[in-house]
């Protein structure tokens, strides 16, 4: 059962593994030949994985990104929108890891145009990705694409704007449960830092963070709230 | 080679004036690349079937986009709405794919779609923005990305 649910975790590797068998079951001819490729990419591959990571650390550690969130809590014209784009390709981590933050911001005073601009950018604009991009399709292509996504998440952002009132996002609030600390798993990475930090309170249950019954509102807690790459621990007040 | 120089060397620097930050952003960004690991594997052997044991003739008539060229487009934007697979292990395979004889809006839009829309997070969208916000932001997004597409196409 548990191999099962690895595969299902991880279809690419999945259907990677069963075309593998189908050559090599079939063409069994040319499973030299594919294993060749495969390894033409990798070494692409690796070739600029250490210029991404050093991207992403550099950004990560020199953008102050507590700044910029504090200048996008208030509605800030033209600039916010530089902002937003700013916020949203810088940040690391899926998709959803955006939407409380999002949230939060827009509860600070964030408009609905700013929040379509990160959650999407965060989707789409990854900056350490552009140098896999130049380096597979080239610079041109690149370019065009990334340009052309940029235009078109602004379109996007001022027609939701123009339909979606802010009041019809945040109208639901204090419906949150009864413990003082939250932990949104749909968020979690499973990354264990809560459960380092605070071992009293957090532990990793398979791949997600629960918390502990002898959680309590300590320093350690609230260190872990403001670690937690994802943002994923919320405490209620 | 010289990608590692420039790599280690960067990290050496922001190392030098910020060890902490530095020695925290690095981790994140290890996580990262580690987290995304049986990804890569998978992409790279799916990438030596598409490059040997399809035979180029199949690509070229079901994605070259000669004949039916529409039909390539939304076939590929809607594959790639729904699949999860972040851009960066995409992007490799878009490059074979487009070798072996796909059109580059074909590709292109498989690519856009991809990282704009996002059917399997969708619902975690609307329990956090409402409906409204999700399903406009997402549907906005899957019209956008195909506009993306054919521009490139015409513009490359």
């Amino acid at each position: 059962m548990r191999i099962m649910t690895f595969f299902k975790k991880n279809m690419l590797f999945t259907i990677g593994l069963t075309l593998y068998l189908g050559v090599a079951l079939f063409r069994s001819d040319m499973i030299m030949e594919t294993v060749q490729y495969s390894f033409i990419y990798f070494k692409e591959f690796l070739e600029i994985i250490p210029l991404i990571v050093l991207l992403a650390t550099i950004i990560d550690a020199w953008v102050p990104k507590a700044f910029i969130l504090n200048k996008l809590g208030k509605d800030s014209g033209a600039m916010g929108v530089v902002y937003a784009y700013i916020i949203g390709s810088i940040s690391a981590g899926p998709i959803y890891a955006a939407f409380p933050i999002v949230k939060l911001l827009m509860e600070k005073g964030a408009s609905v145009t700013s929040a379509v601009i990160i959650i999407s950018s965060w989707a789409v604009i990854k900056v350490p990705m552009l140098i896999n991009e130049v380096k597979f399709m080239g610079f041109e292509y690149m370019a065009y694409r990334w340009s052309l996504t940029i235009i078109a998440i602004f379109i996007m952002s001022r027609m939701v704007g123009r339909w979606v009132k802010k009041e019809e996002i945040i109208s639901d609030k204090g419906q949150g449960s009864v413990s003082p600390i939250a932990i949104e798993s749909a968020y979690c990475i499973g990354c264990g830092l809560c459960a380092k930090l605070a071992p009293e309170d957090f532990e990793i249950e398979g791949n997600t963070a629960v918390l502990k019954e002898t959680a309590s509102l300590h320093p350690g807690v609230k260190m872990a709230v403001n670690k937690c790459p994802e943002k994923a621990i919320s405490i209620n007040r | 080679m010289k990608y590692w120089i420039i790599g280690l060397a960067g990290i050496g620097i922001s190392y030098g004036f910020a060890k902490e930050k530095t020695q925290v952003s690095f981790g994140k960004s290890s996580i990262m690349i580690k987290s995304m690991m049986l990804d890569i594997v998978g992409i790279l052997m799916i990438i030596g079937v598409v490059m040997t044991a399809i035979p180029m003739e199949t690509i070229t008539r079901a994605l070259g986009g000669s004949d039916h060229l529409a039909m390539a487009v939304a076939g590929s934007s809607l594959v790639g709405g729904i699949t999860i697979i972040p851009a960066f292990i995409a992007i490799p395979l878009v490059k074979a794919l487009s070798e072996q004889g796909a059109n580059i809006m074909v590709a292109t839009a498989f690519l856009t779609t991809l990282t704009m829309v996002g059917v399997a997070t969708i619902k975690i969208e609307i329990m956090a923005f409402g409906k409204k916000f999700a399903l406009i932001r997402n549907g906005l997004s899957f019209v956008l990305a195909i506009v993306i597409a054919v521009i490139m196409g015409v513009i490359l």
